[in-house]
């Protein structure tokens, strides 16, 4: 007995043992995890659910200059297709398959439903590297819009969600432009070192700062703030209000594009600019992709430099009246629109025989233009090309937005200097200026000689207040003396409204003032596509109304393929129909109707004789005072005095012709027709005159005129 | 024995403390979730006026009803300024 508790009692002791063994390796490998390993560990589970978190800062806005929004940020979406998620069967992937692909075309429009079908089928069946089954994140689209996501949320298999349906999607923050291709290519955009346009330009002030916050991991995959405060502040951006009006950029840039569509031309460029301030109020760049359409693709108005051609005649004339070799009536022989300069030949479309300054200058003719300047400055080009720098032409306007064409006006010392250099440029070849520049200069000539840089924003603001106000910029107080001033206005005048080259500009509302210029252009800029050597480039500037300018405005057209090339025909159209909309779209332009001489005899308004209910209704809405003086009957005549409408009944005798003067014609044919007369009637207005005198017996089936003023 | 009120009352706030972080975060969970429904409408905004403002356009309505014969006028519109005088309209 006693060896068997004996036995017992030693296993008891051995159980005990290894219990307190395990029970000292629990307790060591505590301390061992709290002390040894500790610090460690502790630190690991920080990273994990503490982190600094950036707070983005909200982009700015960039709105018109009427407060519409150029570009936002909006969140769009990237839609991904878990295409083999667990809870996704053979039975059910088919069964959907076609229904979903269908689906994501109508909205998509970017594929077929048969390249959608066979793409997920690809996608479910493909293998990975490591040999496990692939297409866990097949991508579907990219920027999608909220409301395509709303659609695409209720789509088959992807209704079921993200676990059941396999459909996921990131939120991405997008910059918007709700007016499209409107001015798209000046609003611009920025991508990490890419700037375009105006976002581009005020990248620093749009972006804000962003912040930082501690946050801690809480279930659900969110994040909670540590502290009470944020460690920094996001600083939202600042946003932009533009000068351009919407509107008038919607008319400028449509024209361009019916323009541009009609000649086949490669590219062009419509600016509107404001000739006091000097805001471009529209800015439309062109250009023609592979499939005949237009979109905007480079901001030619900024940054293509070309020889600019006749346009370029008024600076050069500014430079021969200032110096006082020529008058406006100073004749010139255009020897028969050819003439030799050195080796080379220069021609005039037409022969315009002898021809004074300004009307050279109308008809454009090369020859004139360039003997004036090649006779006068021959022994000092350099005063010429003086001329042309006092008036800012060599210089960049500097603009904000980045990619400004160089201005090209080269000098005597220059080493493509020739023989032919001072007749060449004087119609506009040998030098290079972008539409800008030139806008620019002739704008100057609009505001009476001051020159002022092209504005795109008036102000920064945060919130609506103010931040910077950016003021006009006078680049030139004065680009030449009064006295030339109005001599070139009158010129241009000349050129639209005296059977100029853009004659075809003439309107009967208001004076346009400007200048066509067509030059040829090496097409070895465009490419191979072109297959004749040179191309046009048709351009027309101006500005209206020419009497008291308001608006400036360039067009130019690249390479128009349809045989059609001058600028009157081709850009002239584009200017005409903005320069008409603009004008009759601008209430502030337009200056009161002028008082009458004749005004009526009584403030209050005439009525016609007339129907007494009909004739009271109106007065009592018009709160026009009338006593009546008589007692009533259905007719009234009336008689309008100083203050007040008196009225007085007539009544008719039944069987008699009525008396229908002074009524309108509606209650006279009811008066007439009723007593069996037909009516005849010439004239509107008043009844003056009848032809059957009243109380006259009615004769039934009678004809009666009646003659109204 | 004496002090069970007070442990009792200990427990209560310990529950108290707990409660009232859960509270905090289902917030938190809501502000996220409001957050994005705000962006999210305003996508939504957006992209429906960025539609108006297109069909808006002084272009695409005069193409709209080019079919009834309408088309833009091109004469300016005459302009009455109606001047006043101590409050009053005068002609």
């Amino acid at each position: 007995m006693s060896n068997n508790n004996k036995d017992i009692a030693w296993r008891i002791y051995l159980v005990y043992f290894f219990c307190c063994l395990l029970g000292i390796a629990v307790i060591s490998k505590v301390i061992w995890i709290q002390w040894v390993e500790g610090e460690g560990l502790r630190e690991k589970s920080e990273k994990m659910t503490i982190a600094n978190k950036t707070i983005k800062a909200v982009r700015g806005n960039v709105y018109a200059s009427d407060g519409s929004l150029l570009a936002t940020s909006v969140p769009k979406y990237e839609l991904r297709f878990d295409v083999n998620a667990d809870a996704i069967t053979d039975k059910f992937f088919y069964e959907n398959l076609d229904s979903l692909c269908i689906r994501l075309s109508q909205l998509l429009k970017n594929k077929s439903s048969e390249e959608y079908r066979q793409e997920l089928i690809a996608a479910r069946n493909s293998i990975t590297k490591s040999g496990k089954k692939g297409g866990r994140y097949h991508l579907i689209g990219r920027n999608i819009s909220y409301r395509g996501l709303k659609e695409i949320k209720r789509f088959p298999l992807f209704r079921k969600g993200r676990y059941k349906g396999g459909f996921i999607y990131i939120q991405r923050n997008k910059r918007e432009k709700p007016f499209r291709f409107l001015a798209e290519r000046t609003i611009g955009y920025k991508r990490s070192d890419v700037s375009v346009g105006l976002e581009g330009a005020y990248n620093a002030e749009l972006q804000g700062v962003d912040g930082k916050r501690l946050m801690q991991k809480i279930a659900g995959g969110n994040w909670k703030p540590l502290n009470d405060e944020n460690e920094i502040e996001p600083k939202n951006g600042f946003d932009l209000n533009t000068t351009i009006d919407i509107n008038l950029q919607d008319v400028a840039e449509n024209a361009l594009l019916k323009q541009l569509s009609m000649h086949g031309a490669d590219h062009g460029c419509v600016v509107l600019m404001e000739v006091k301030t000097g805001e471009i109020k529209a800015i439309a760049n062109l250009k023609r992709n592979e499939f005949a359409g237009y979109y905007e693709g480079y901001n030619y108005a900024i940054g293509e430099s070309t020889e600019p051609g006749s346009t370029f005649k008024l600076a050069c004339l500014i430079a021969a009246l200032e110096d006082g070799f020529i008058e406006l009536d100073t004749e010139i022989d255009t020897e028969h629109g050819k003439k030799k300069f050195y080796d080379q030949t220069m021609y005039d479309t037409h022969d315009h025989g002898v021809i004074t300054v300004k009307r050279a200058f109308e008809v454009s003719s090369n020859i004139a233009v360039a003997k004036i300047i090649s006779e006068n400055y021959s022994n000092d080009p350099q005063r010429f090309i003086n001329h042309l720098h006092r008036m800012n032409l060599n210089n960049k306007l500097n603009l904000e937005i980045k990619g400004e064409g160089m201005p090209k006006i080269k000098g005597p010392k220059s080493e493509d200097w020739s023989g032919v250099s001072l007749p060449w440029m004087a119609h506009g070849y040998e030098v290079l200026m972008t539409p800008m520049q030139i806008l620019t200069f002739y704008n100057a000539i609009a505001n009476n000689g001051v020159m002022v840089k092209p504005k795109f924003v008036t102000s920064i603001t945060s919130k609506g207040k103010v931040v910077r106000e950016i003021p006009t910029e006078i680049i030139n107080e004065s680009v030449c003396s009064k006295e030339t001033l109005e001599k070139v206005q009158s010129m241009l005048d000349g050129v639209v409204n005296n059977q100029g080259t853009a004659a075809n500009l003439k309107n009967a509302h208001f004076h346009v003032a400007g200048k066509t210029g067509t030059a040829q252009i090496a097409n070895a800029q465009y490419g191979y596509e072109y297959e004749l050597k040179t191309s046009y480039q048709a351009s027309f500037v101006g500005y209206f109304p020419a009497e008291n300018p308001k608006y400036s405005c360039i067009v130019v057209v690249n390479a128009p393929t349809r045989n059609v090339y001058t600028g009157n025909l081709v850009a002239g159209p584009i200017f005409k129909e903005v320069a008409d909309k603009v004008y009759a779209n601008s209430l502030k332009m337009h200056e009161a109707l002028a008082e009458r001489d004749h005004k009526a005899p009584s403030p209050l308004p005439f009525s016609k004789n007339g129907n007494r209910n009909d004739m009271y209704k109106v007065f009592t809405q018009l709160n026009v005072p009338f006593v009546e003086l008589e007692e009533s009957s259905i007719w009234m005549k009336t008689s309008t005095k100083d203050t007040i409408v008196e009225t007085e009944a007539i009544r008719f005798i039944p069987g008699l012709i009525p008396n229908v003067v002074g009524m309108g014609l509606r209650d006279a044919i009811y008066l007439l027709e009723n007593n069996g007369l037909v009516v005849r009637f010439s004239g509107k207005g008043i009844i003056k005159k009848q032809s059957i005198m009243p109380g006259k017996k009615v004769i039934k089936g009678q004809t009666i005129k009646l003659e109204l003023v | 024995m004496s002090s069970m009120p007070y442990v009792l009352f200990l427990t209560f706030l310990a529950i108290l403390y707990i409660a009232n972080g859960y509270y905090a975060e289902k917030t938190i969970k809501q502000l996220y979730k409001t957050t994005n429904e705000i962006k999210e409408l305003r996508s939504e905004y957006i992209s429906n006026k960025s539609d108006l403002e297109l069909v808006k356009q002084q272009s695409h309505v005069a193409f709209s009803i080019k079919s009834l014969e309408l088309k833009e006028s091109l004469s300016p519109p005459n302009k009455i300024i109606i001047k006043k005088m101590n409050g009053k309209h005068v002609k």
